[in-house]
């Protein structure tokens, strides 16, 4: 039988473990487009390529750009979640070109959210 | 009105979504006719599942079931014909005739433009395009290393200059 100490530092050790491998996957920052038919519908397609060609463009390291299935609110789409390292993931709501545009530059390079344009 | 690449986009999306590593899209003119076909290695369909699939509105994605039937509407209305082969744990494969000079025709679109969603993953997607004015063909393989929006983008423009020889669009 293990001590206490014993126990609590095998745990101490083991979270620690867990909390690296937590921040390697999320050292880079996702964006991820809804690419349902009712996404694709809505011009989901011109909104991810909207943001390949800023973030190719600006040349932003760390960046990932992917497609979803249906994110389930049609009337939303596109729907574009966007998860930065050691920050909650958020979603925006009916994004065009423009909004991608304006994502990438305020929320990747300068962090900050774009209240207006997120899911409530 | 969905571009026919869109159309495209829907049917490959469909082999990625049903575990395919590799699909193939062949796309040739000739004379008054586009050919279309779509094949890949996923998992297939048993004839049930076929059966219901051709049908508006049938989804084992929870979407809105609107990709295979759309290709089967647009194909019959412009008086060329569509077919599905599947097989449980084969893959499938789908031919869409179009008929060029048909009013019901739709505008082709760009092909890069349409699949660059898909590109990040991992599938190798082969592109043979075929016409009177020439041929080509893509491997994605060959274009993505690592999926960064880097190679979508430059991968989406050569397939659109390359898939441009039937003059302004990929048909």
């Amino acid at each position: 039988m293990k001590s206490i100490a014993e126990i609590n530092a095998i745990r101490d050790k083991m979270q620690s473990q867990i909390k690296l491998r937590d921040n390697s996957k999320t050292e880079e920052t996702h964006i991820v487009i809804g690419m349902g038919t009712c996404g694709i519908k809505a011009g989901a397609v011109a909104v991810f390529n909207a943001f390949v060609d800023e973030v190719a463009l600006k040349q932003i390291a760390g960046v990932k750009v992917m497609r979803s299935g249906c994110m389930g609110k049609c009337d939303l789409e596109p729907m574009v979640e966007v998860t930065v390292p050691g920050k909650e993931k958020v979603t925006y709501i009916n994004v065009d070109e423009k909004k991608a545009k304006e994502i990438i530059e305020k929320h990747i390079l300068n962090g900050k959210a774009i209240d207006a344009y997120l899911m409530k | 009105m969905k571009e026919l690449a869109f159309h495209i986009l829907d049917l490959v999306s469909n082999s990625l979504d049903a575990g395919a590593e590799h699909v193939k899209i062949s796309l040739i003119l000739e004379k008054n006719t586009y050919i279309l076909t779509v094949s890949d290695d996923g998992k297939g369909m048993d004839p049930e599942t076929l059966r219901m699939a051709l049908e508006p509105g049938f989804s084992t994605k929870g979407t809105e079931g609107q990709g295979l039937s759309l290709v089967k509407e647009l194909a019959e209305k412009t008086g060329g014909s569509f077919s599905v082969r599947s097989k449980a744990g084969e893959g499938t494969e789908i031919t869409a005739l179009f008929k060029k000079d048909s009013p019901f025709m739709i505008p082709a679109g760009k092909l890069g433009d349409a699949l660059a969603p898909l590109l990040p993953e991992k599938a190798e997607i082969v592109i043979s395009v075929k016409s009177e004015k020439g041929s080509t063909e893509i491997s994605t393989a060959e274009l993505m290393k690592d999926g960064s929006p880097d190679e979508v983008m430059a991968a989406r423009k050569l397939i659109n200059k390359n898939t441009d020889i039937f003059g302004g669009s990929v048909l």
